[in-house]
């Protein structure tokens, strides 16, 4: 059952991550983290009723990112709040990446979308993406294969490269 | 794993953004959530059981056109959020209004005023539940005769049902702080603060306070059951005596929350100072008490001098 110590810690090492996470396929970051807070509270009280939630970083990272599929959206006191802080946590210095990123994630399917940041922003094997999703690992290597040559184009990263080194 | 891949992962992990967060803050703010989620489905099967006397009762003041007045203490008018209920006239509010509570208060020169709490409504149409996109606060409206002119603020943070708590004074400059209850039913409610500016556009200002650099909309508990119990106290600058019962206000806000663990009761108390419409947080003291009597159960009925209804 989940308890505060395992919420605190939680929140500490993996709650960032996976706002950034939702954040990528949606450009939308304060929309993220009310989609993470609201799948942590779902997981909670799921927690609560005695379901066994087997990795709870996958488990709010594919809840979150289907709230912001279903266009849900919270209107809440603490995200007002936050709205006031945009500006620090606008202010880094990794934007260019992440801009090049998110336009590459764009052109994608959602579905190749989503497993593109579980594989390479969250790092989840296929096996770890193919249970959190539901799917079978054979559909997320499919969609993850097309997802690679199509990141692979946007980004601009030597394909050419890649085969003399597989070769 | 493939060269791409790898080139991948690095660029997919250079995308990652600062995040700063404190980790007791959100765990505190995600309970509260929780809290919610459980009262509002618990909630639902009761309402049901309200509904149809608040929707009478709502329905026959509606049929006289009758107006709302504020009672001398916070009161509640229907007593439960409910979808039969049927919005009311305020004078002094340009839209029909739900869910009204209310209460008199005295300002700092002795001068009269009323504090409405009310959701908007639609004409002929049943009142939604109040939450955070409905909820108002009125100041001096209800007025029928010459007086201060009515101010509207809002909306303001109401979640899943708010209702004026009390109006105490509790930084002790003379003007009394609005305590609005955001309603928990299952555990402890929820209070937060509004400053009280009868001359000022915005008439009410939310209490905040600082954590971890951000500044939040202020709240406290107060309520609990068996095993749990929290309220707040404002401490005075000395004892009461007999030619001073009413000694003046030390500034700050006292916060206590107690669990019950093993016989004891495991307390934190926070000293928070109030200045302004802002709190200054400051770290809690933590101690254990054997004894039951010094914790309110649901938090007491007296908030800072201002008699309250848990």
């Amino acid at each position: 059952m989940l308890d505060d110590t395992t919420i605190r810690e939680f929140l500490r090492d993996d709650y960032p991550r996976l706002v950034n996470a939702v954040a990528l396929l949606t450009g939308d970051l304060p929309a993220a983290e009310d989609a993470v807070q609201e799948a942590l509270v779902r997981a909670w009280i799921r927690s609560d009723r005695g379901d066994v939630i087997e990795s709870l970083p996958a488990w709010v990272a594919v809840v979150a990112m289907n709230f912001t599929r279903s266009g849900w959206r919270r209107v809440t006191a603490e995200r007002r709040a936050r709205a006031l802080l945009a500006s620090v946590v606008a202010d880094d210095s990794r934007g260019v990446d992440r801009v090049d990123i998110q336009r590459a994630l764009a052109g994608l399917p959602r579905r190749q979308r989503q497993i593109a940041v579980l594989r390479y922003f969250l790092q989840m094997d296929t096996r770890e993406v193919a249970d959190a999703l539901g799917v079978s690992e054979g559909t997320v290597k499919n969609s993850l294969s097309k997802a690679r040559d199509a990141l692979a184009v946007t980004l601009q990263i030597d394909e050419q490269e890649e085969n003399d080194v597989e070769a | 794993m493939s060269k791409l891949d790898e080139e991948l992962t690095g660029r997919f992990g250079k995308a990652e953004r600062p995040l700063p967060i404190d980790p007791q803050l959100f765990a505190g703010l995600l309970k509260r959530r929780v809290r919610r989620e459980r009262m509002k489905r618990a909630s639902t099967v009761g309402l049901v059981l309200v509904i149809g006397v608040a929707g009478a009762m709502a329905y026959a003041l509606a049929e006289r056109g009758a107006t709302v007045q504020p009672g001398s203490t916070a009161t509640i008018s229907p007593a439960l959020p409910s979808e039969a209920a049927v919005a009311a006239t305020i004078p002094g509010v340009p839209f029909p209004a739900c869910h009204a509570t209310s209460l008199n208060y005295y300002s700092e020169r002795s001068e009269y005023g009323s504090i409405y709490l009310f959701g908007r409504g639609m004409a002929g149409a049943a009142c939604p539940e109040l939450d955070s996109r409905n909820a108002y606060l009125g100041l001096n409206v209800g007025n029928l005769g010459p007086g201060p002119k009515p101010q509207i603020f809002g909306p303001i943070d109401c979640f899943t049902g708010c209702r004026i708590f009390g109006a105490p004074d509790i930084d002790g400059d003379g003007r009394p702080e609005l305590a609005v209850v955001v309603v928990d039913a299952t555990g402890a409610d929820s209070i937060e603060l509004y400053r009280i500016e009868p001359d000022s556009d915005p008439p009410f200002v939310q209490v905040m306070t600082m954590v971890a650099g951000r500044s939040v909309p202020f709240y406290f508990d107060w309520g609990g059951s068996d095993g749990y119990r929290s309220g707040a106290t404002c401490p005075t600058t000395s004892e009461p005596t007999n030619q001073h019962p009413n000694p003046p206000r030390s500034g700050t806000l006292l916060v206590w929350s107690a669990r019950r663990s093993g016989g004891l009761w495991h307390v934190v108390k926070r000293d928070l100072p109030l200045k302004g419409a802002t709190i200054t947080q400051r770290a809690g003291a933590r101690y254990t008490a054997p004894s039951e009597e010094f914790f309110p159960d649901g938090g007491g009925t007296n908030f800072c001098g201002a008699s309250v209804t848990p």
